[in-house]
Order: structure tokens, then C-alpha cells, then sequence
């Protein structure tokens, strides 16, 4: 004690201590005179067979299973801190293979320089991307956060805010490449005006310069568009080789990442049509809030009104897990965290709910996920920024 | 506890959960309605959580709280009503200030701290001797430990808590003498 209290449990504490100071015996005797309840209490508490029992009786409560209860029930509610629901299925699903993709041309996910994963802190993504020039050079825009970038055939990139801006016209094709690895997002201006959000582990192919009857870009991840309005030279996105939107101008979002097994356009605004480059080319046409999903070999489906939320949660800083599986889910840890995920053996089939801010560090994403009642997973992180998922024995 | 975040609950969970709990299972006895009863009370101050001056305000209202909510829980109970007019007796519960069983739930809670704060062995083999009741022979078997190790660390504990607990360790004593006997 710092300094002296006179509150009667600190009192009746010390006195089972036998460690009362004069003025706290005179005390706690003065309270125990003031009326027999007090005296009759002190003494009761006193008594060795009854201090044991009330002692026992104190420790068999459940804490944790309370605790975690209570967590669950405060948390959800403020969007700060993200939980997850469960809905546990009766199924088994056989383990689900982790697989790289092909970014343009390229191969592989470049590990270099990320270091030894630790168990605590693994980071969250954040802005950055590496953009490829057309003579193959490239650069890293983490750190430039202002500035003019490369200077090509009488073009101009600019950086402003962390975002990247084409200006001016010059003679000649080039392309250029802009890519995210795993765990970055980024935030770029085309030479039309155009603005293209990169989400993790995605590419955009583009010209310098919009020349031809068409503006045409290719894709592959997923990349959020806020196409510049020209009548005269329609936008086209090449989806992954296998698909294409073409837009008049335009908001909408095209999800197509090699390891996911469709490809999702969402319109927001405008009109789009899309159209598979294979097997029979239908094609669609979408209204704002419609989405396109195309898979290998089917036709398209038509959604009609597409969770817009979900959709554009990454954009907005945050994961959306409505529906995901747990597969579905650790995907995008994969490419938000830039981790490896491995599932020991298979998994129970589990529905999740609920939304994420994409801030948080790795661990404590995972604390929130071990913290649900009635399911049995289980994490560990190892070298390589691998992470285990495995059931509780 | 003014940040909203989940430390901070937890620090408040820390602090309150187990002697609220104590005190809610003296008043309602069902451990899940007990339960229920400490959380929503936690809740509640956990909504007003940027209202309290101080950490006296914070106690007083959780047990009043929870007190509240122990009662009105066995007056809707119509089967309670014989316990309810026996806990008003016994508990002593005549008025706020006299609500006893709240000042013993504290002076446990920081009986139970202290035996947290026990060097490991110590407080492992404490709780399986008092909390557990479990006999010499059994604790040195679960811990992989010699039963005089047992009687030490006995003997640790209740020096270090400088508690006045039932005499065990006397008796348990000559348990051990007996066995190292044999």
C-alpha cells in the first residue's frame, strides 16, 4: 500500500495477515463497535474452515469461457475491433492446395526481403506497388511518396500522395506494368484520367498513351476502376486473358485472381458489358449493382444484386468475410498478410460472417479467430512466414 | 479505461469478474444465470465507461448493479420466493451500506491475489491442498514431486499468505512420516 486506506476489505485483509498497523486496529476495532453485524462479520470471516470453504467457493468460477463470451458480445458492435461468427456445417472438406499466380508474364512471388516471419507482428499491408517500365527497369513506389517518377517518350509519372499519375503525349507504344506483391495495395492514374485501385497481388498492363480505337488495359488480381468518360474510345480491360470488360465510363470492380475460382466483375455505376474470351464468348451486359461471374467452361452468371459492400470492402480498408469459407478467408490473408497458409490436415466446413478493418497485425487477427466458442482450429506461425492451420487434439 | 478497446475490458474483466461472481452465485445460486447477471453488469459499465471518477465509483456501481439484477431475478422466479425472504435474512442485505457479502467478496478477491502471486510450485500445490482438497500422496503424484516437497511447499504458501487457513499441514505432516515409513 502507497498510502493508507481505510476501506474495511483492505482492513479485514490485513487483519487475516496479521499485518495491521496500530491506527488500522483501532480502526477496523471502531467498526466492529459500531454495531454487532460488523464485530459478527469480521469474526466469521476469521475462522479458518470458513475462510477455506468461501475461499473455494471463489475459485470454481469459469473464468475464461465468461471472459471470451463477453468479447464476443462487446466487440462485434464497435468497428474498431473485428470478430468473426462461425456457423460450423456438417461436411469435411479435403485440404485445399495453396497456389501461386501469374502476374504479367511474370512467374512466382518474389520472397526476397521479407525476412524471417516472427511470432509476433506480422504486419498488415499497406500502400505501395512496383511499377515495370517499358524497357523492363523497375521501380518501388513505397517509398516515393511525392515526386516525378520515370520520364518516357514525353510522359510524365507523377507521384502525388502516393498515387501515381500519367500526364502528357508523346510519339511511340510503350506499356507499362504496374504490380502489387502480396501484401501491398496501390493507387494509380492512367493517362485518360482514368483511376485504378490495385488490391494485393495484382497487376495492370497499360500504354503510356491511349491511342487507337480502344483504351485498353489487361488485369490480373483484382483492380477497382473509376473510368474517365469518353464516347469515342471505349475502355477495355482484359480480365486475366480469359475475359473482357467493356466499359463507356464507368465505376466497377473486377476480382481475378488466379487462385480463386471465378472471376467477378461488379458494376457500380454506368454500364459495362463482359464478355469471356473463350469457349463460345458470351457475353453480358451489367446494371449498376449487377455482377458478372465467370467460371471455366460455364456460361456467365448474372448476379443481380450484388453484396457492393463486400465487394469494395478492400478498397475501403477493410476485409468482408460474409459467407467466405475458411478457405475464402485465409486466401485473402495470404495477399493482404503475404503469408504462406498450409493447412495441416482437412478442416471442418465453417461459413463465416463479419468485417475486418485491415489494420490490425496478424497475431491479433488470429487471437479474435481462437477466441470463438465451439470451434477447434488452431494457428501457428513458422519460418517463411508460413502459417499452420490445424486442428485442436 | 476510458480507450474502448479490448485490453482495457479485460483489465476491467480482471479486476471484477471473479468476486462479482462470487458475490451474484450467493444471491442466485445457477452458475449460468450467475454468469449472465456479472456480464450484463459489466456491459453496462462498460457503456458508461467515460462516467466514473474513480475506481470506488466503478465498484460500487457494478455491485449494485449486479445486486439489482440478483434480485429481481429470484423475485420473478415465483418458486424463489422462500430463498429470497432466507437471503434477506441471512445475507444480512438490510441496506446499501451494509452489504457484507460484497465487502467479503473484495477481502477474497484479494485473498485470491495473492495466492496468484506465489511463486508457481507453490500455488499449485496451495490450490490442489485447499481449493482441490486433495490428499499428499495425490498432489506429489500429479506434480512429480516428493510428498515432503509437498508439505514444504505447503508450509511456503501459508507463510507467504500469512493467512490464518485451517491447520492442515500439521496433520498432513505426520500423513507424510507415516508414509516415508513404509
Amino acid at each position: 500500500m502507497d498510502r493508507p486506506s481505510f476501506d474495511i476489505e483492505v482492513l479485514l485483509f490485513k487483519a487475516l495477515q496479521g499485518s495491521l498497523n496500530e491506527e488500522e486496529t483501532a480502526w477496523l476495532e471502531a467498526w466492529k463497535a459500531q454495531k454487532p453485524d460488523n464485530s459478527a462479520f469480521a469474526e466469521q470471516l476469521k475462522n479458518p474452515e470458513r475462510l477455506t470453504g468461501k475461499l473455494r467457493f471463489y475459485a470454481a468460477h469459469n473464468q475464461e469461457a465468461a471472459r471470451q463470451e463477453a468479447i464476443r458480445h462487446l466487440f462485434p458492435q464497435r468497428r474498431t475491433i473485428p470478430l468473426f461468427r462461425w456457423v460450423a456445417a456438417a461436411a469435411v472438406f479435403v485440404v485445399m492446395a495453396v497456389g501461386a499466380w501469374l502476374w504479367m508474364g511474370r512467374s512466382g512471388v518474389d520472397k526476397s526481403g521479407h525476412g524471417i516471419a516472427e511470432a509476433t507482428g506480422i504486419a498488415p499491408g499497406h500502400e505501395g506497388a512496383v511499377l515495370t517500365l517499358a524497357d523492363g527497369s523497375q521501380l518501388l513506389l513505397d517509398t516515393v511518396k511525392n515526386g516525378v517518377v520515370a520520364l518516357q517518350n514525353g510522359v510524365t509519372a507523377r507521384i502525388i500522395n502516393g498515387s501515381l499519375h500519367y500526364e502528357g503525349t508523346g510519339a511511340g507504344m510503350a506499356y507499362n506494368t504496374m504490380s502489387t506483391p502480396k501484401g501491398r495495395l496501390f493507387q494509380l492514374t492512367l493517362p485518360d484520367g482514368t483511376q485504378v485501385w490495385l488490391n494485393s497481388a495484382s497487376a495492370i498492363r497499360y500504354p503510356l498513351v491511349f491511342k487507337g480505337a480502344k483504351r485498353e488495359v489487361s488485369i490480373t488480381g483484382e483492380a477497382y476502376f473509376e473510368v474517365a468518360a469518353n464516347a469515342h474510345q471505349p475502355f477495355v480491360v482484359v480480365v486475366a486473358g480469359r475475359a473482357e470488360v467493356q466499359v463507356l465510363g464507368t465505376h466497377f470492380n473486377v476480382n481475378a485472381y488466379d487462385n480463386e475460382h471465378q472471376i467477378a466483375a461488379t458494376l457500380l455505376e454506368g454500364a459495362v458489358q463482359v464478355k469471356k474470351l473463350e469457349a463460345g464468348n458470351a457475353s453480358v451486359i451489367l446494371q449498376p449493382g449487377q455482377q458478372a461471374l465467370l467460371n471455366e467452361g460455364a456460361g456467365i452468371n448474372l448476379v443481380k444484386v450484388a453484396d457492393i459492400d463486400k465487394v469494395m470492402a478492400w478498397k475501403n480498408g477493410l476485409f468482408n468475410f460474409e459467407g467466405a469459407s475458411l478457405q475464402d478467408v485465409m486466401r485473402q490473408l495470404e495477399r493482404w498478410y503475404d503469408i504462406e497458409v498450409v493447412f495441416e490436415e482437412p478442416m471442418p466446413a465453417i461459413t463465416f460472417g463479419g468485417k475486418m478493418t485491415k489494420g490490425m497485425a496478424l497475431n491479433d487477427l488470429l487471437e479474435a479467430l481462437k477466441g470463438v466458442e465451439g470451434t477447434d482450429i488452431q494457428f501457428r506461425m513458422e519460418e517463411g512466414r508460413k502459417l499452420i492451420v490445424s486442428r485442436r487434439k | 479505461m476510458q480507450r474502448g478497446d479490448v485490453k482495457a475490458f479485460n483489465q476491467l474483466f480482471d479486476e471484477f469478474y471473479a468476486p462479482l461472481f462470487y458475490y451474484s452465485r450467493h444471491l442466485v445460486r445457477e452458475e449460468e444465470e450467475a454468469k449472465d447477471i456479472v456480464l450484463s453488469g459489466l456491459y453496462k459499465c462498460w457503456e458508461r465507461r467515460g462516467q466514473f471518477e474513480d475506481y470506488q465509483h466503478i465498484r460500487s456501481f457494478l455491485y449494485l448493479v449486479v445486486r439489482n439484477e440478483g434480485l429481481n431475478h429470484l423475485k420473478k422466479e415465483q418458486r424463489e420466493a422462500t430463498r429470497l425472504h432466507d437471503f434477506l435474512l441471512s445475507a444480512e442485505l438490510t441496506e446499501r451500506e451494509e452489504d457484507y457479502l460484497a465487502t467479503e467478496a473484495e477481502v477474497l478477491k484479494k485473498v485470491y491475489k495473492a495466492v496468484e502471486n506465489l511463486p508457481d510450485k507453490c500455488r499449485r500445490v496451495f490450490e490442489l491442498t485447499y481449493l482441490e482438497e486433495k490428499s499428499v500422496a495425490e498432489i506429489a503424484e500429479l506434480l512429480q514431486i516428493s510428498a515432503s516437497n509437498v508439505a514444504v511447499q505447503r508450509h511456503r504458501a501459508v507463510q507467504l499468505l500469512r493467512l490464518a487457513l485451517t491447520d492442515v499441514p500439521l496433520a498432513l505432516l505426520y500423513v507424510c512420516i507415516n508414509l516415508m515409513k513404509r
